[in-house]
């Protein structure tokens, strides 16, 4: 069997509509998961009550579920339970959104824990008020120590939304299977997709390294 | 008689099941300069952090200024407003210049417009002996330096009072006397001072009252003459012979 890239090139079209569903759930589940998630987070940061109990449940319950099982449940129990169908797009990815909010929450909620206690104490000591204690003092320091592991869950969430072709979302990863079965021609159209996944997903991942680093050589 | 600076009464405060502090009584009158010393872990830290509320009490009554600290947020904001805290890590915000240091508290505390605020931080960075460094971040100025920033950006909400917890126990020997030297100035121009301090030189010269403390007691309040010279305790003696002895 001859590899035939010129089949590829032909369907590009196809792939790039894929693609497009791929952004869209990916940019649906951030943004509504972040948000969530600074919810989650607030409910996270305290000590005691409903609030906290409340947000705790939420990341355990969301980070114990496989995702593939949530898509699944939101896709096809959900309608039944509600009387309300939503399409798999939707469905896939407010359900990537919800475990996306639990991961959020705890990165966000370690950048606010490793801003050093001496930096409260001081905003408290200048009698700082709460809104600015939190928008000029915390926030900016913890969102440069979460930047790091905020980059690498973009980069999760982007491989996780090839999920929803499992429930027939034409994602990028649905386009290339559905065309490999048409043409018979399963290697280059997932090798294609691995490449291009590959070549979004590297570099992305690369920077959140060096980044790492540079944050590692300038807090010590 | 003027009101206290601070007013301490009958003072007991614990972690958890251990008792930091004993029974303290305590008044300083406005422009006085008090030193507390003791071995670490005698509760001098904690006792000035019980002055602002970083730390709760639990028995008896802290009043600053006239407001009197208790479970009630507003109260410790009020005396916080007036009470600048010089800390042992100096605590700058690394994110921010030396200036942006400086305004962030007189802007959104005492709503001074930025041109003021940038004035007023300009004047006490003089002060410090610091403002050619007013564009920097703290990350980029020696220990020294960082603790004149940070001296002059509790001085920007013009506090009636100021607390020093071991302003110079984290900078290498070369750097401390340019702290006390500022910290001297300050108290020439009669700013209401409580510093806990080892620096016993500073002590000497620029206290109007040393406290010795130990387990969490005062044990000794002298004049800085009587306490070198004639201390009446056996831990007073001893401390001091242990840190003045080489």
């Amino acid at each position: 069997m001859e590899f035939d890239p010129d089949i590829v090139i032909r369907n590009l079209p196809k792939l790039l509509d894929g693609a497009r569903i791929s952004v869209i759930a990916f940019a649906l589940a951030l943004g509504l998961g972040a948000p969530l998630a600074a919810l989650v987070c607030a409910g996270r940061m305290r000590r005691h009550g409903f609030l906290a109990a409340l947000a705790g449940g939420y990341v355990t319950v969301f980070r114990v579920i496989p995702e593939a099982v949530l898509i699944f449940w939101m896709f096809y129990c959900l309608p039944p339970l509600t009387g309300y169908t939503i399409d798999g797009l939707w469905s896939g990815s407010l359900a990537l959104a919800l475990v996306s909010a639990a991961y959020l929450a705890e990165i966000f909620r370690a950048g606010i824990q490793s801003v050093p206690s001496g930096q409260w104490e001081a905003a408290k000591a200048l009698a700082l008020p709460r809104r600015t204690l939190w928008l000029r003092v915390v926030i900016p320091q913890a969102a440069r120590l979460s930047t790091p592991p905020f980059i690498n869950f973009l980069t999760e969430l982007l491989k996780g939304t090839t999920l929803l072709a499992t429930i027939g979302v034409a994602d990028l990863a649905l386009q290339a299977y559905v065309l490999g079965a048409q043409t018979f021609r399963y290697m280059e159209f997932l090798t294609a997709i691995a490449l291009i996944y590959f070549v979004i997903i590297f570099p992305v991942a690369r920077f959140a390294e060096w980044m790492e680093h540079r944050l590692a050589a300038s807090t010590r | 008689m003027t009101q206290p600076a601070v007013l301490i009464e009958n003072m007991n405060k614990w972690f958890g099941h251990f008792q930091a502090l004993h029974d303290i009584n305590l008044v300083i009158a406005p422009g006085e300069k008090v030193v507390i010393c003791g071995p670490s872990g005698s509760g001098k830290s904690t006792l000035i952090r019980c002055i602002n509320r970083l730390e709760e009490h639990q028995q008896g009554r802290v009043v600053v200024d006239g407001t009197e600290l208790t479970a009630d947020p507003k109260a410790a904001d009020r005396v916080r407003r007036e009470v600048g805290m010089v800390f042992q890590q100096f605590n700058l915000f690394p994110h921010l210049s030396v200036l942006e240091n400086c305004v962030l508290a007189p802007m959104s505390v005492r709503n001074l417009s930025r041109r003021d605020a940038e004035a007023r931080a300009i004047r006490y960075l003089e002060r410090v002996r610091i403002p050619e460094q007013s564009g920097k971040y703290p990350g980029q100025l020696s220990g020294g330096q960082q603790q004149r920033v940070a001296i002059a950006r509790s001085l920007c909400m013009e506090p009636k009072l100021m607390l020093f917890d071991e302003p110079t126990s984290a900078l290498d020997p070369e750097m401390i006397s340019e702290v006390l030297d500022v910290m001297t100035d300050l108290a020439a121009d009669g700013m209401t001072m409580v510093c806990v301090t080892h620096e016993m030189g500073f002590a000497r010269h620029v206290a109007d009252r040393i406290i010795f403390m130990d387990q969490g007691h005062i044990i000794e309040e002298a004049p800085p003459a009587t306490f070198f010279i004639a201390p009446r305790h056996d831990r007073t003696r001893a401390f001091l012979g242990q840190i003045m002895g080489h």
